[in-house]
């Protein structure tokens, strides 16, 4: 895939050198960064040589997600209004996409030390750079229009699908545009470390809006309403970047052009070409110069001192209360310090408490998109509800073990700590108090706000149950330190597992607790019962001994 | 063997603007450098020196003053001189999913370097610092030890003049921090400059012809290790560094430490 870009690129050579470009260097540094993104993702133990072939797997990826996209040219029987949605659809997700996944490919300060002291000259780190982007993006854009061009073919023949391509290739460029303006904002306004923590809560964002778009939208939109959807075009139409394209492309279908086609037509082939010049000749500069200071200004970070005010002491508190020794107080106290801080945690885990109410809201909302109150308050479905947080739980304790830095953990066996079971007993305490628990609490709110108080014990007792089962669930699976293990990409299969273990978990427990509400006062005299396995649960773990963590 | 001016810095001052703050790191340096010199440039932590080497290796460009490398304006003839510097960076900046040959021939590609050159170079290169074994290993399973020997080979590969090295010898493991301390003298007796930033006192005072002591984005000090020595009743390099820093009391700061330890 690499060699195939190169050679697509070496054959605007003649060009390059007109721009000034140093076309030798431009190739190597374009070799070296699309080798790396082609490695990037996978394990950084792999010491086989060019194993991966990312970049191939993302692009079939985005041409099935494509399919999706293109059958909207069908779905919807305007041709404008449908390739608007197209448009927008495609850009928005570049877009996203360019801020989610390619923000350590933008925002690399290696360059800096690497790329900045040898004799490159500007012009040619610039083409370097956005050709680097603009690479990724094609090929994003590129395989999610795969479908919609087939579909265009078969639609409108094969000269306007051509068009519509061209006019892909645009949209991707002014998207260029809006993402570096987007870029150089932010990093006007934060500095490097913040812009991080930043971009990883766009991460979680596009994770939650993804699963969200893809389970609510089938069931909000209806198909005839689709179909007959009709934008009529106002003066602010032509505001919208995906109007001009789509704009453009329906005139070339009816072959009618009247002045506000020709209005669209001009934006289209206009604004990306000035959005070009506008990146070379001022944003990419700002943005080197901005990437080259971040080094340097976040290298001398701000003093940033925690006030040991009331939330300490409310955390103090807690563990005093929820742990039996020091060790596990220390634990719980540090675990829930650090998951609130690490990066990496917050990514992987947080998305999973958005999707407990995303799927929530599918189950409300049925298959027509129309919530049954009536319906839905004489059922026993608030137990789904509570169950569904199984997600959230087992998310946050068996991601609790990854880190980007598992070195660091060294510090567990250099301590004096007779059994390590009081360090995982106590990180698990901390995550389920910190997240499961206050999660639950809002759900249980909800549910008693549209059912009763009376549901208030199956609200205790789903509670415990959920902390019951993760605590044998992630003591299980892996005997390992808070923060300890390096996640592999490879560990795809034992995902799996997980997954296939938090559905028969919360069935497992759903059933129990539903088959306790058919006995009078069954939920409140089981209670004690579950009180008394969690209080087991958690001695089974602070058993867990030196000779059986993973190293 | 003649030497001559290759770096010459006028007041130069450098600040950083964070939002509404303003770090002002360099406040109006002037060095002359003579070719063949190994000059020990130490000063305490935020003293300037990483950002005055950065400067000379044109990457931070937004500074004022006036600096000539190898007789060059810095600001307009940029291009030129970092054909022939080399920059040896602190941190192990390296792209580490790369192996070492498909790094080095990467950085001897954007030197203009001939590949056949290139592909010689690595291979000796590699082997006379026991990283042959390593060659086609990508280097993010690395020691701290080994990437700093890739870099080392990365500034050194397309034989430049002027070696910029910034803590050039942290991670490396004795035999290796003997020969880098030997190819450095070698290559200063060939007549190249070495600028050799670091915190490591005795390594500066054992290798250096010239010492720069920077604090607070001021020069304190300037001279050979001996000139230095002799206007300070024959001080430790150690010790005239804690005075000329104005950190004297290390020792009473010693022995509250052990205090509070064992209370």
């Amino acid at each position: 895939m690499v060699n195939f870009i190169i050679r697509i690129i070496r054959l605007f050579k003649g060009l390059f050198r007109l721009m000034g470009v140093d076309y030798k260097q431009l190739e190597s540094i374009l070799r070296v960064k699309l080798t790396m993104g082609n490695r990037r993702g996978f394990s950084t133990s792999s010491k086989k040589k060019d194993s991966s072939n990312q970049l191939l797997l993302q692009t079939f990826v985005y041409a099935v997600l494509g399919i999706f996209v293109g059958t909207l040219i069908n779905s919807v029987g305007h041709t404008f209004t449908a390739y608007v949605y197209i448009f927008l659809v495609i850009m928005s997700m570049i877009a996203l996409m360019m801020i989610s996944e390619f923000s350590v490919v933008l925002i690399d300060t290696r360059d800096n030390a690497i790329l900045l002291p040898r004799p490159i000259n500007n012009r040619t780190l610039t083409v370097a750079k956005i050709l680097h982007i603009a690479i990724y993006l094609l090929q994003l854009s590129l395989s999610l229009s795969i479908a919609s061009f087939v579909f265009t073919i078969f639609n409108y023949g094969f000269a306007v699908a051509l068009f519509f391509l061209f006019l892909i290739f645009l949209a991707t460029l002014f998207t260029l545009f809006l993402t570096c303006l987007f870029y150089l904002g932010l990093m006007r306004l934060v500095n490097g470390e913040k812009l991080k923590d930043i971009l990883v809560y766009f991460q979680i964002g596009m994770a939650i809006i993804f699963m969200g778009a893809y389970q609510l939208l089938p069931r909000l939109i209806e198909m005839n309403d689709l179909y007959n959807a009709q934008l009529a075009v106002e003066w602010w139409t032509y505001l919208i970047p995906p109007a001009w394209f789509a704009g453009s492309i329906a005139s070339l279908t009816t072959s009618v052009f009247s002045t506000g086609d020709i209005l669209f037509l001009a934006l289209a082939l206009f604004a990306p070409i000035l959005g070009l010049w506008i990146i070379v000749k001022y944003l990419s500069p700002k943005f080197n110069y901005r990437l080259s200071q971040m080094e340097a200004i976040s290298s001398k970070p701000e003093k940033k001192t925690i006030q040991k005010g009331k939330s300490v002491k409310f955390v103090d508190k807690l563990g005093e209360l929820l742990t039996r020794n020091i060790t596990e107080k220390t634990a719980f106290k540090m675990i829930w310090k650090m998951s609130g801080r690490d990066r990496k945690y917050k990514q992987t885990v947080f998305p999973a408490f958005g999707y407990v109410f995303v799927l929530i809201a599918v189950t409300v909302l049925g298959k027509h998109g129309e919530a049954k109150w009536e319906n839905l308050i004489e059922s026993k479905l608030y137990l789904l509800f509570l169950y569904l947080n199984v997600m959230a739980a087992f998310s946050a304790c068996l991601n609790i073990i990854y880190s980007d830095e598992p070195k660091s953990s060294w510090f567990y066996k250099a301590l004096p700590i007779a059994r390590p079971g009081d360090i995982i007993a106590g990180s698990i305490k901390a995550i389920l108090t910190k997240y499961f628990a206050p999660l639950h609490l809002i759900i249980g709110a909800l549910i008693v706000y549209f059912w009763s108080y009376t549901i208030l014990p199956d609200i205790f007792y789903s509670l415990i149950s959920i902390t019951v089962i993760s605590v044998f669930v992630t003591a299980s699976q892996s005997k390992a330190l808070p923060f300890s293990q390096e996640k592999m990409s490879q560990d795809s299969g034992s995902n799996f597992i997980k997954g296939i273990l938090i559905m028969i978990s919360a069935g497992f427990l759903g059933a129990i607790h539903w088959g306790l509400t058919f006995i009078d006062y069954g939920v409140l005299f089981a209670l004690p019962f579950m009180f008394g396995l969690q209080h087991l649960s958690f001695r089974y773990v602070k058993k867990i001994q030196w000779n059986q963590i993973e190293d | 063997m003649e030497t001559n001016t290759v770096i010459s810095i006028k007041n130069l001052h450098k600040a950083y603007k964070n939002g509404a703050s303003v770090n002002q790191v360099l406040k109006g340096v002037d060095l002359e450098i003579q070719s063949g010199q190994i000059i020990g440039y130490i000063g305490p932590n935020g003293a300037g020196k990483s950002t005055t080497v950065k400067i000379l290796c044109g990457i931070l460009t937004d500074f004022e003053g006036d600096i000539k490398v190898l007789g060059m304006d810095l600001r307009t003839q940029d291009i030129e001189i970092k054909k022939r510097i080399g920059y040896i960076p602190e941190n192990a900046a390296l792209y580490d999913t790369l192996t070492p040959s498909e790094y080095l021939q990467f950085v001897g590609e954007l030197h203009g370097m001939e590949e056949g050159n290139i592909r010689t170079k690595i291979a000796r290169l590699l082997d006379l610092f026991e990283m042959k074994a390593h060659a086609n290993e990508r280097m993010n399973s690395f020691s701290k030890g080994m990437k700093q020997k890739i870099l080392i080979i990365s500034g050194l590969i397309h034989n430049p003049d002027i070696i910029f090295m910034d803590e050039p010898l942290s991670g490396l493991d004795a035999n290796a921090v003997i020969i880098v301390k030997r190819v450095l003298q070698q290559l200063a007796k060939e007549g190249k400059t070495i600028f050799y930033s670091s915190h490591i006192m005795d390594v500066v005072e054992k290798i250096s012809d010239r010492i720069i002591l920077i604090d607070n984005g001021v020069v304190l000090a300037d001279g050979s290790y001996a000139d230095l020595n002799s206007e300070s009743d024959n001080e430790s390099l150690e010790n005239l560094f804690t005075k000329l820093t104005g950190n004297s009391g290390h020792s009473e700061t010693a022995n509250e430490i052990i205090n509070v330890f064992e209370n």
